[in-house]
């Protein structure tokens, strides 16, 4: 009888934590998460992946570098040295010079409403309708200057940004 | 009243200054030739004029107002005429006051204590009173908030524990019957059973004249309750801990532990704007240090510029530095361009310093740690802090409970600015916060734009499908069609 008991509250137990792995499933990596959390989601893919993510996926990879990130700079890499348990180094600026807090502006005068910028940018932060002048929505602006090299008549400035004037 | 003293709580860490000044008397200046009030309050609230340039004001007239509920409006404490922008400081306005003064007429209430609550604070906003301890947070939000949480005590604090301060003790010991009005009054409008008048224990002849005030009056539910002379025993948060034994978390007001704390000041403008009907036009600055001639308490109106404060306190050289908010607590201002505020209590002028002790290495003796009325380890705080590890949930926590109350930088035996780092600190980890809350935002529009275009990529990619099948059918049925028609060729 006693036998019986502890059979079946092993079987039922097994049977919990099975159905529990299934339901309570981690369906990313936790580290790439944690990586991804300290990127400055700029999303300008200058480290040479595609966005933050993919960044923080080489990273948990192996495959890439910490110090590949011009826009997070040295705040980010010694994050991440620390996250990582690695040796905190300088930015590796082949892949571009850390600026900070600027946001992309439109002449407007300019603009041919061409809608090149709308597509390029990550976040959504360019607005306007094709042959309509485009405007940037600056608190969304991230900086990631992807807008600047499809627009056909340069009309697209980087400015400092209003939030980084005042802080110091 | 006075035999039955419970024990209160002792203040943890703190300072003990033996040479605590006592009362002085109160002096009032001339009226200024000009007044200045700046257009920002100290949260970055912008108030907006409701004057015109150019346009005579009298006293007690309100001269800007915000529609932001932490603002409180400002009025002229003088009459004079208003000019708008100045070259000096552009964010203000100045009065040039008159000769003669011209005064709004008062309208007092007669019997306060049968108005309601609501209709009491609303005056008390009117008048513009914040609080005038340092901090500057509106009465009435605070006494709206009491409503909601029902107090059981009033605490009124006249705990400068600043060793240089005394405007506190000081108006209490003048006006110590309005103070029991008004700390009715107050009681009356949040329901408070009953009220603490908090002194300090060395001031044994205010501690006398207050009792026997309180024994002439008769007055029940009002004592007086002494706490010790040690520096920071006077803040807010460490007076409410030790009088209702509770300890309040980072973040927490005296509300929570069932009291509601104003300065002495404050209740005083607090009367003034009920009893008499003016609005918040002066205050009791104490001024004091050794560049002075002698400390005194002094009435300035709002508004007047410190060079015209301190001249009439007697300078006795030209170039000084100035804190404002008293000798320990005291920030550094520029003596030329600044004004006396409402939360400006405490002056203290010393002669300008261009030596000042190098700071050394920290050897984690330890003596900020015992100091520290908060129970931080400023000595593990400042390494954090010095390694520029921003994002550590332990710097951003301690960093809240911080007073910046400046024990630690006084024992400090390798004199380290450890406030200053602090201070700076607090700034780059709410930089730190935002940008991480900017990223984050950054992330979920970037994430439901992919998702956007996944969704019309696989609409635009099954339209596509759904018109190759019509194509598809098109095009059979094209096929059987010439199949018939070349089997029946005659038919056609």
């Amino acid at each position: 009888m006693g036998i019986f008991l502890i059979i079946l509250l092993f079987a039922g137990s097994g049977g919990l934590l099975g159905y529990l792995a299934q339901r309570l499933k981690r369906h990313s990596n936790p580290l790439v998460e944690q990586i991804d959390n300290l990127l400055p989601q700029t999303q300008c893919a200058q480290c040479g992946y595609p966005g933050c993510r993919p960044y923080a996926q080489a990273i948990a990879n192996g495959q890439a570098d910490i110090n590949q990130c011009p826009p997070g700079g040295q705040q980010t890499i010694d994050a991440l040295a620390e996250l990582l348990g690695a040796e905190s180094t300088s930015l590796n600026t082949s892949f571009g010079e850390t600026k900070s807090g600027q946001v992309a502006f439109i002449h407007e005068s300019q603009c041919i409403g061409c809608t090149l910028c709308i597509k390029a940018c990550p976040v959504d932060a360019i607005l306007g309708a094709s042959q309509l002048m485009h405007t940037v929505i600056t608190q969304e602006c991230t900086g990631c200057e992807l807008c600047i090299e499809p627009c056909p008549v340069d009309c697209i400035s980087l400015l400092a940004s209003p939030d980084a004037s005042h802080s110091t | 009243m006075k035999q039955s003293q419970p024990a209160y709580r002792k203040v943890q860490g703190g300072i003990v200054f033996t040479a605590k000044q006592q009362p002085q008397p109160i002096r009032k200046i001339h009226t200024p030739k000009q007044l200045i009030y700046p257009l920002t309050d100290q949260r970055g609230q912008q108030r907006s004029l409701i004057v015109e340039d150019g346009s005579h004001v009298a006293a007690g007239q309100p001269i800007a107002e915000s529609t932001n509920r932490l603002s409180v409006p400002v009025h002229a404490a003088c009459s004079g005429i208003i000019s708008y922008a100045q070259p000096q400081n552009p964010d203000s306005v100045l009065i040039t006051t008159d000769r003669e003064q011209h005064v709004t007429t008062p309208i007092p209430l007669d019997t306060p204590l049968q108005h309601s609550p609501q209709d009491l604070i609303k005056r008390i906003e009117q008048a513009g009173v914040s609080g005038m301890g340092g901090a500057g947070y509106p009465a009435h939000l605070k006494l709206l908030a009491a409503l909601e949480l029902s107090p059981h005590t009033l605490i009124l604090n006249a705990v400068e524990c600043d060793p240089a301060t005394t405007c506190d003790s000081t108006l209490l010991a003048e006006y110590s019957e309005d103070i029991l009005t008004v700390a009715k009054l107050i009681m009356h409008i949040c329901n408070c059973s009953h009220c603490m008048i908090a002194i300090e224990d060395q001031q044994t002849a205010l501690l006398n004249h207050l009792n026997k005030v309180l024994s002439e009056t008769a007055t029940q539910h009002i004592r007086v309750v002494t706490v010790a002379s040690r520096y920071p025993s006077g803040s807010e948060q460490q007076l409410v801990e030790s009088l209702t034994d509770q300890t309040l978390r980072a973040n927490q007001t005296a509300l929570h532990a069932g009291a509601i704390c104003f300065n002495i000041a404050t209740a005083l403008a607090i009367h003034r704007a009920i009893y008499l009907g003016l609005p918040l036009l002066q205050r009791l600055v104490t001024v004091s240090g050794p560049a002075i001639k002698q400390p005194v308490n002094i009435f300035a109106p709002i508004g007047t510029p410190l060079s015209e404060l301190l001249s009439a306190c007697g300078l006795l050289t030209e170039h000084v530095t100035v804190l404002q908010g008293g000798l320990m607590m005291g920030q550094a201002v520029p003596y030329e361009t600044s004004v006396v505020l409402k939360e400006t209590y405490s002056l203290w002028i010393a002669p300008e310093q261009h030596t000042s002790n190098e700071a050394q290495p920290c050897i984690r003796c330890g003596d900020c740690a015992v100091v520290c009325p908060v129970n931080l380890q400023p000595q593990s705080l400042y390494q954090l802090a010095q390694a520029h590890l921003w994002n550590r949930p332990e710097l951003d926590i301690d960093l809240a409970t911080c007073l910046e109350c400046r024990a630690c930088d006084l024992v400090c035996p390798s004199h380290i600015p450890l406030t200053d780092h602090f201070i700076h600190a607090k700034l780059k980890v709410q930089e730190l916060k935002q940008s991480r809350a900017k990223a984050l935002h950054a992330r979920q529009r970037y994430e439901a734009r992919q998702e956007r275009l996944a969704k019309a990529a696989h609409k635009r990619q099954s339209k596509d499908r759904k018109r190759k099948q019509i194509s598809d059918v098109n095009a059979m049925l094209e096929r059987i069609k010439n199949k018939v028609d070349n089997n029946n060729p005659e038919s056609s």
